[in-house]
């Protein structure tokens, strides 16, 4: 075990635990926006950052990333801390204030109204949609595109995304809520070159993505594509044919 | 044809001495980008025409950057037994006269710069001498070390840099080229090689100036099943060239460094990373590496050493921050150039998670010079705490834009005023900025400031790459804070919250200040913000993008006062 102060406690922590994890295991509550526990850390909103000190040297760093060292000091709240946070908060309303997890996030910093001229971005890009499809379902059908403040979540070469399955872990995984599907009975496509195609099928807007429900494995019954999330959060891997069998027949 | 003995390599030695120093004429003419861009190819075609109507014996090299930007196209006329002679300013209408001078036997005195008696070869500490007698009719020219561009300069990295043509392995190798490379594969260790790295005192030029021993100690160190080395040829920070001029003026002391470096960490691969939309570099590289290769010294038991490597030249597409290490590295990899953090150092973990050793070209062009001279010889140059050279360009409100090479510890003063020839007449220097977008910037009453890593640290600035831009007084510094900034936000990766969202808003109050519509909040503002950057950023992109808005802040805190309390710019530069 490793043993450090996180706020003055002194705690003994696993080896290859990060500091958002010893601290949570040890109840204190450190803010994230981009983090989801199954998945390898993001770092993208950087609100996570606490202060550390070893050795007499002392920086800012993100917990969910960092992993815990021997006799490492971490401070969650300082003063400095708390105000770079507010800053992020502030930066983050003025591009999505009409996201209610950001809206929630300012109410819980004190960020009232942002120096900043207003955008209305939907999308708070922070890359959880393009991971979990990357790296949990392992479709890999969306990518970011662009560069900087221009960058956007998307079907790779701005296409429709034809990797995707349709799983809906980027829907349910959004903190900002911006990705939407609809599940439809009699869908209807018309492909160049005339095809036509109807039957049950899923649309995920964003993505231009319409996956026509698959044939259960077993029992041959159309499906929707099911939901990877619980497992996701439970920390457990897929099974091999998860997306194969219906819900019925996976019971 | 291979060079598996030291023998074969002094008859390729042999090969190039008698191309630099031919029985006949040898004129050569700068063909840099500068001087390409002042009609360095059409003065080239017209001294081909003139030569053969005049019927004159020469052979016509082009040869890399001499650094005399101001002077360009510089023509160089190398006549056996007598000293050769530079010469400036020649466009295609002064070549007929040059030429005639040239048959005749005599000087061309309008556009002679300077004559070279001998030559030092520095990486065998040897002389070359042009001529044994003395010339009674040329004893008023200035000879190169006289020479006032010369003077203060040690042309280390820049070696040959306008002394040989570059595309010609036997010349580099006349000049002690490789020979570095065959001393560390056939007479020392990897472990002593890093231990004369490390004696050295050599750190890394691309703006980190990290310890390059203790860097590659590191690396060997490190498990991992392959490793690699790499070179950062990416350079990108506005209004600078150096990169350029070192890879098409001497590209074979790079990869000299890499194949030293590649055998001193255990690694077998090196790439060079370059910015896409630079096909002469590329092409430079391109032959360089093929030459290289079919001489042996690339490739499968080098040196009948037992020892293979290999390099691989890779474009990136052009973004700034992929000078970042860990954005090189994703580029490399194929995926999206943006970095990640840095807990977990890349020389433990990096190239496809294996033990990666990156640096800067500049670093590299170094190595061959500290193995052959030694870390005792090297060691000797510079200052306590940054040994060796600088490559600096300087540029901006300066008399001489110019490429040069001082010994560290030269004060940036000293830089603008023997080299740059100082600011033009009607004007005073006001600021200097150093290091690219993300150096802070130092007013003129620092300019006594020494090139030195800690000391420009201490100053508020950063060595950086080295790109020196002057500034008189007619700049606004609020005006030129608000052009870094628009250069960040363009090329911010959007990664992280603090750095995508923060630089655009810092431009955005930068551009009301310089409108006419800021406020005293905004300082309040540009402070908090530039707190958040710099603690918070995902990379040093981020982490320094508030650097130069900090520095003119505090340096020019009047200047932002009087554009926000009297909406007036003092340089009448902004549009108010």
């Amino acid at each position: 075990m490793i043993a450090l102060t996180i706020d003055d406690k002194k705690v003994k922590v696993e080896p290859g635990a990060t500091i958002l994890k010893a601290a949570r295991e040890h109840g204190i509550e450190i803010p994230t926006l981009c983090h989801h526990e199954g998945l390898s850390p993001l770092a993208n909103c950087r609100l996570c950052i606490v202060k550390i000190t070893k050795n007499g040297r002392a920086r800012v760093v993100t917990s969910c990333n960092y992993p815990v060292e021997e006799s490492l000091t971490i401070e969650t709240k300082t003063d400095a801390i708390v105000a770079i946070r507010k800053t992020i908060v502030e930066l983050l309303v003025a591009r999505s204030p009409n996201v209610k997890v950001i809206r929630e996030l300012a109410q819980e910093m004190g960020v009232t109204a942002p120096r900043f001229s207003l955008e209305n971005e939907k999308c708070i890009l922070c890359g959880l949609c393009v991971q979990v499809c990357d790296e949990y379902v392992g479709a890999r059908a969306i990518t970011f595109s662009g560069r900087g403040t221009k960058k956007f979540v998307s079907a790779p070469l701005l296409h429709s995304a034809q990797d995707c399955i349709g799983c809906g872990a980027c829907v349910e995984i959004c903190p900002a809520q911006c990705i939407t599907m609809q599940d439809s009975e009699d869908a209807k496509t018309l492909y160049p070159g005339g095809k036509e195609e109807v039957g049950p099928a899923r649309l995920i807007h964003n993505w231009n993505v319409r996956v026509a429900w698959k044939k259960c494995k077993s029992c041959g019954t159309p499906f929707p594509p099911p939901s990877p999330m619980e497992y996701l959060s439970k920390g457990q891997p897929l099974s091999k044919d998860f997306f194969n069998l219906c819900e019925k027949c996976t019971h | 044809m291979k060079v598996p003995h030291l023998r074969d390599l002094q008859k390729l030695k042999t090969e190039g001495e008698k191309l630099l120093r031919p029985r006949t004429l040898r004129i050569q003419v700068g063909a840099a980008p500068c001087a390409i861009a002042k009609g360095a190819r059409e003065v080239i075609t017209k001294l081909r025409d003139e030569l053969s109507q005049q019927k004159v014996d020469a052979t016509i090299i082009s040869v890399g950057c001499i650094g005399i930007c101001y002077e360009e196209p510089i023509v160089e006329v190398a006549t056996p037994g007598k000293p050769k002679l530079t010469y400036g300013r020649i466009t295609p209408e002064q070549v007929t006269s040059l030429v005639k001078a040239i048959a005749k036997g005599s000087v061309y005195k309008q556009h002679l710069l300077y004559r070279t008696d001998e030559e030092e070869i520095i990486c065998t500490g040897k002389t070359f001498s042009y001529t044994s007698k003395t010339q009674p009719d040329l004893k008023k020219i200035p000879t190169k070390k006289e020479f006032k561009f010369f003077k203060p300069q040690l042309r280390m990295v820049l070696r040959n840099a306008g002394l040989i043509n570059p595309a010609c392995i036997e010349e580099y190798c006349a000049r002690g080229g490789y020979a570095a490379l065959y001393k560390a594969l056939t007479k020392m260790t990897p472990d002593k090689i890093i231990d004369e790295v490390t004696k050295s005192g050599l750190r890394g030029r691309g703006g980190g100036g990290f310890p390059t021993g203790l860097k590659w100690k590191t690396c060997r160190e490190a498990k991992g099943k392959e490793k690699y080395v790499l070179c950062n040829c990416s350079e990108g920070d506005p209004g600078i060239g150096m990169h350029k001029s070192l890879i098409e003026s001497d590209p074979h002391s790079i990869l000299e460094g890499m194949i030293i470096g590649g055998y001193a960490i255990g690694a077998h691969e090196g790439y060079i990373y370059l910015h896409h939309g630079n096909p002469s570099a590329k092409e430079k590289l391109r032959q360089a590496i093929e030459q290289a290769t079919a001489y042996g010294f690339l490739g499968v038991n080098i040196f009948n050493s037992g020892f293979s490597f290999s390099i691989t030249l890779k474009e990136g597409a052009g973004g700034y921050v992929c000078g970042e290490s860990t954005a090189l590295m994703a580029s490399l990899e194929g995926r999206a150039g943006e970095p990640r953090p840095k807990y977990i150092h890349s020389v433990e973990k990096g190239l496809w998670n294996n033990p990666t050793n990156l640096n800067n070209v500049e670093t590299w062009c170094n190595v061959p010079l500290i193995i052959s001279r030694g870390s005792t010889w090297y060691s000797k140059i510079g200052t306590t705490g940054s040994k060796g050279t600088k490559v600096i360009s300087l540029s901006g409100h300066i008399n001489k834009s110019c490429l040069v090479e001082v010994p560290m510890g030269t004060t940036l003063k000293e830089i603008i005023t023997t080299l740059g020839g100082g600011i033009p007449k009607g004007s005073t220097l006001k600021a200097i900025q150093i290091g690219g977008p993300p150096a802070g910037v130092l007013p003129a009453s620092l300019a006594d400031t020494p090139l030195d890593f800690d000391e420009l640290n201490k100053a508020g600035s950063l060595l950086g790459s080295g790109g020196m831009i002057v500034m008189d007084d007619k700049t606004c510094m609020v005006d030129m804070a608000k052009y870094f900034m628009t250069f960040l936000e363009e090329e911010s990766c959007g990664r992280c919250v603090p750095c995508r969202e923060g630089v655009k808003r810092m431009r955005e109050i930068l551009h009301g200040i310089t409108t006419g519509i800021g406020s005293a909040d905004d300082l309040t503002l540009l402070q908090q913000l530039s707190e958040c950057l710099a603690k918070a950023s995902l990379c040093d992109l981020g982490k320094s993008a508030p650097a130069i808005v900090r520095s003119t802040m505090h340096h020019f805190s009047e200047e932002y006062q009087t554009h926000i309390e009297r909406q007036v710019c003092p340089v009448k530069r902004c549009p108010m």
